[in-house]
């Protein structure tokens, strides 16, 4: 008997054992042919983390081209179209103060003129927009930090300018610029000096109608290319202060708060593109065709963030949202679908280079 | 007449009639199915008495173990009162609560030496080999002066087997459970595991040596090229597999003992994440644990007055994250690039613990002890490779004025090279013998927790997470309120009945929390900021009737309500209360030499006030996640003479996921919406064990 069971159980633990080799066959998933166009975008400069990526992108889907941009190569926008307007490049954080005085003076303003904590913005350091060009507006221009260039060159006061932050850092307070700017005729002077300077210099920016704006670089003293021919681009992908939304429930406040991350896509409105988002409930991207554009289930939006992060989810599932795509109209009337690839390793992507899929469905005029 | 062995858990009736000559048959004593003079030794100067314990102490004990057919420990404990669980699906891992508090103020203990883990959730405790466990010994309120850091809420000390009696001992044990309506025989699919274990003693050498392999093959688990999405969905449970050995050798005589004991653990989680549709790649992550956990103890006896202890322990834990891109439509794999996605964690913590015990007179015995612990770890979420070491020394006392008081007040001084300890912590625990069946216990504790390594030293900088350690943390104190009365009412000799009262209030301060960085408002870290309190009673009644045991708890804990402290404007209770009644029952049919038992546990709904901010107007609402019966019923016979069978059914009542009325935090570790994951369902359970020994 004593034999008996003990082979019995050896017998079991026997067949146990050896019965435990893992099930590791993977499925394998012959993909159907593409048509259309594949682009990784070049976010990354170097080494740098894809969560930082260097680069700003700008894309254009009528010559299949990407432009990659140095975020950092540049400080401020002067717009070209009719109005005198000046952005902060916000794709590095940048955020400006009118000093405490009513100097109009650079030379005379001194870091006793401004409080530097003042400049502070994003991830809830500061939870309003007083400092940086307004992200929750459609359209950057509606709301500067910097006013409106004015005619009356006492009118043009003098700001404080952190040309890098973003996420509550202000640069050392002899990294900081004071910039005053007024018009030359139909363009504008720039005049600029760190704020422990007492000389300032000056920098003329003309217009150019061909594009959104013409960009000037303080650290190079100089006029700086960053966007493309306006006509040449239909959206910017990357890093950039933009806007989240905010609920502390100890202090009531709730509201849409500055915020920088990356892989935001703002479509080039100003050149008249616009964007629809397409639910994959309705239409699939593979199917989506010309007819489709007429369909009630697609609004056009001008709205420069109408893509902004939607595209993703970087909580819970990570990954492109895979039940979504979007069509792009440009200024002469193409429209195309695009789709998100890729962004990040959880979704076979590599972050800070994202990769993504677009065709031709309407040609324009 | 009964005949009892000196071991007082085994006894015969032996039936006498007057006036006639008996010839007794030899005399066979078996187990009886239950004895209240239980033995226990957490926190003592030696193995006492449950009775005579100055702590009110519960057990879990050898017979129970077996009935349950537990594959872990988890399932051990899970209809205790005053435990809960809560399971985070992203890792796979579980976190224990004992009292109204997690497992970072819980220590955990094999046979007195610390189990490691990596962060302040118990994983460690469902990394212990269930086979291995003689019983479980849970002390509920501090025990800092003996056992230092993080036994806050109380200790949970699992004391393992010894070589039996018998000269060799072979025992081999098969069980399958399903998870929910999945399952595949003996792998993948259900819950499975297998033992065998072998000891040996003579002339007071022992031997002893085990293996066990378990297997969870998950549950609710999406197909295999399913979307990201479809993978999100609630309730997922990941595979997990383990490996665990563990040996003892020990030598004994009557003034001395000593033994060495290795336990092995290789623990492998699988976490698959879903296909990207528009590329045909997933990403897998392997997460793999080892752990090493080796002990020497040594008791010493040199005179009736004098004893020495000594344990020293080394624990090497190592967890490994491999993580690849799979190519569905090459079937290639790929190690990805990402911070902190190939990495091993590396842990070790060495201990040594000494001291002795003197009975200076029939009234007055001190224990004096010293201690030392060094922690280590390493890893990419580690800065530096930080070690803390802790120097501790601590005196108790235990007098006894008369037979009905026993007061045992003690102290511990630490020193950390690291951290702010604490330099004293102070305990006073009293017993008074009210009458010869009711015995009051009062105790006063201090506790205290480290900071962690992982508080200390965090760095984990990633898409979704900017956390980093904070060096300048103090240790969490806590001022702890205990007492509890005990009635033995009933001790005759077929019915026995005990119930003990017990009551605790507990306060903590300079707890630590998430908080933003002062310096770097984009950086998480951790601060010394809250308070936290918890208070409750229980009231634990046992029956023992024939072949009938029983055991009905009801407890009532209530914990802190934080929003008292940061809604100025809202009305909210200072405490939050929840329910529980556990209860089991167990009849033995002698004849059939079979038994049926009953694990029951009703956890009441937990309320909680979550606070929102309408129009700038604070508003606290209440919300409360669902109550839940847990309930398992197990058969065990033994059906030849070597061989028994236990079947059965766990969590009776189907139990998944606990409704919660809360809105969803968000939290990357929330899984879904806001129910919260419980459990896989009911699962049906069939074992085969195996006991042969040799005299």
């Amino acid at each position: 008997m004593n034999k008996f069971n003990s082979i019995l159980a050896i017998t079991c633990l026997a067949i146990t054992f050896t019965a435990c080799k893992k099930d590791n066959v993977e499925p394998i998933i012959v993909p159907p042919p593409s048509d259309g166009s594949t682009l990784t975008l070049n976010g990354l400069i170097g080494a740098e983390s894809g969560t930082v990526a260097g680069n700003s992108v700008y894309v254009d889907f009528s010559k299949d081209k990407q432009t990659a941009v140095d975020r950092d190569s540049w400080d401020l926008g002067f717009y070209s179209g009719t109005d005198f307007k000046v952005i902060l490049n916000s794709t590095n954080g940048a955020s400006a103060i009118l000093t405490t005085t009513t100097k109009t003076d650079l030379n005379a303003v001194t870091a006793v003129d401004f409080d530097p904590n003042k400049l502070k913005t994003g991830q809830a350091s500061n939870l309003y927009f007083d400092n940086t060009d307004d992200q929750r507006e459609g359209n950057i221009l509606t709301k500067t930090i910097i006013a409106n260039v004015s005619a009356s060159d006492a009118d043009n006061k003098v700001y404080i300018l952190n040309r890098k932050g973003g996420a509550g850092t202000v640069l050392a307070t002899d990294q900081l610029y004071k910039i005053r700017i007024v018009r030359k005729g139909t363009g504008y002077t720039l005049q600029y000096a760190k704020v422990n300077e007492t000389t300032f210099k000056t920098l003329d920016i003309a217009k150019n109608t061909d594009a959104n704006f013409q960009f000037a670089s303080l650290v190079k003293g100089s006029v700086v290319a960053v966007e493309p021919a306006k006509a040449d681009w239909d959206f910017v992908w990357g890093w950039s202060m933009y806007r989240t939304q905010y609920t502390d429930a100890t202090i009531p406040f709730a509201g849409l708060i500055p915020y920088a991350f990356s892989d935001l896509v703002f479509i080039n409105s100003l050149a008249g593109v616009t964007a629809a988002q397409v639910a994959t409930a309705d239409f699939t991207y593979a199917a989506f065709a010309e007819a489709n554009i007429s369909s009630p289930k697609v609004v056009f939006s001008a709205t420069r963030d109408f893509i902004g992060s939607n595209w993703r989810n970087t909580t819970g599932t990570v990954g492109v949202k895979t039940d979504v795509f979007y069509l792009i109209k440009d200024g002469t009337g193409n429209v195309y679908k695009l789709k998100f690839v890729s962004f990040h390793s959880a979704d076979g992507g590599t972050r800070g280079k994202p990769v993504i899929e677009y065709k031709l469905v309407k040609k324009g005029s | 007449m009964t005949i009892k062995s000196s071991l007082n858990t085994f006894e015969q009736t032996v039936q006498v009639n007057a006036n006639s000559d008996v010839e007794l048959p030899a005399i066979k004593l078996k187990e009886k199915a239950t004895e209240l003079n239980e033995v226990v030794v957490t926190a003592q100067f030696g193995p006492q008495s449950l009775r005579n314990s100055v702590y009110n102490i519960r057990t879990i004990n050898a017979e129970k173990i077996r009935l349950r057919g537990a594959t872990n420990v988890q399932q051990l404990l899970n209809t205790e009162f005053g435990f809960r669980f809560s399971n985070d699906l992203t890792l796979g891992t579980t976190d224990v609560e004992l009292m109204g508090m997690s497992g970072r103020n819980i220590k955990i203990l094999l046979d007195g030496v610390p189990m490691v883990d990596r962060s302040d959730s118990r994983e460690s405790l469902n990394q212990i080999d269930v086979n291995t466990i003689e019983r479980i010994e849970i002390v509920e309120g501090p025990v800092s002066v003996v056992y230092g850091t993080n036994a806050l809420a109380g200790v949970i000390n699992i004391i393992t087997k010894n070589a039996g009696k018998s000269l060799l001992n072979i025992a081999a044990r098969v069980q399958d459970e399903t998870a929910g309506n999945e399952y595949n025989a003996l792998k993948r699919s259900g819950n499975h595991i297998q033992n065998v274990s072998a000891s040996w003693q003579n002339k007071g050498w022992s031997a002893l040596a085990g293996f066990t392999h378990t297997e969870f093959g998950g549950w609710n688990l999406a197909p295999k090229t399913a979307w990201p999405e479809v993978v999100a969905a609630e309730n997922r449970w990941k595979p997990k597999e383990q490996y665990m050995g563990n040996t003892k050798i020990g030598y004994r005589n009557n003034n001395f003992n000593i033994w060495y004991r290795f336990d092995g653990l290789e623990e492998t989680i699988d976490s698959r994440g879903g296909m990207n549709p528009n590329n045909y790649r997933a990403k897998f992550q392997t997460y793999t644990t080892n752990r090493y956990t080796q002990q020497l103890q040594t008791e010493w006896k040199l005179s009736e007055q004098l004893q020495l202890t000594a344990v020293g322990g080394y624990t090497d834990l190592k967890r490994a994250t491999r993580t690849v891109q799979h190519d569905f439509t090459t079937n290639t794999e790929e190690l990805t690039k990402e911070a902190g996605e190939q990495d091993i964690a590396k842990f070790n913590a060495t201990i040594f613990r000494a001291t002795a015990q003197y009975i200076a007179s029939k009234s007055i015995s001190i224990q004096p002890g010293f201690e030392f612990n060094r922690d280590a770890a390493s890893g990419q979420r580690i800065k530096g490779t930080p070690g803390i070491n802790d120097y501790a020394f601590f005196i108790s006392s235990e007098i006894k004025p008369n037979q009905f008081i026993n007061v045992r007040p003690g102290l511990r001084f630490i020193k950390n090279s690291v951290y702010d300890a604490p330099t004293v912590i102070p305990s006073l625990n009293t017993k008074f013998s009210v009458s010869k069946s009711l015995d009051l216990r009062l105790a006063y504790a201090r506790g205290f927790r480290a900071p962690a390594l992982r508080e200390l030293y965090y760095d984990f900088f990633d898409a979704s997470h900017s956390i980093k350690g904070n060096e300048n943390l103090r240790a969490e104190e806590s001022n702890s309120f205990n007492g509890s009365l005990a009635w033995a009412g009933i001790q005759q000799n077929d019915l026995q009945f005990r119930s003990t009262l017990a009551g605790f209030y507990n306060l903590f301060k300079n707890r630590i929390d998430l908080g933003i960085d002062a310096a770097d408002p984009s950086v998480t870290t951790y601060i010394n900021v809250s308070k936290y309190k918890t208070t409750g009673g229980s009231l634990d009644n046992t029956l023992i009737y024939k072949n009938l045991q029983a055991n009905v708890a009801l407890s009532y804990i209530g914990r802190y309500n934080r929003l008292v402290e940061d809604a100025v404007s809202v009305e909210v209770p200072e405490f939050l209360w929840s329910p529980e009644v556990a209860s089991s029952l167990t009849y033995t049919f002698p004849k059939i030499n079979g038994s049926v038992s009953i694990f029951y546990k009703y956890a009441g709904s937990r309320p909680n006030y979550q606070l929102s901010t309408v129009n700038g107007v604070q508003n606290a609402k209440l919300v409360k996640v669902g109550s839940f019966s847990w309930a398992d019923l197990m058969l065990n016979k033994n059906v030849l003479k070597y061989l028994t069978i236990n079947a059965g059914i766990k969590n009776l009542f189907d139990v998944t996921q606990l409704t919660n009325t809360s809105t969803a935090s968000g939290g990357a570790h929330s899984t879904g919406g806001a129910t919260v994951p419980y459990s896989y369902g009911r699962s049906y359970v069939l074992g085969l064990s195996f006991n042969w020994s040799k005299n």
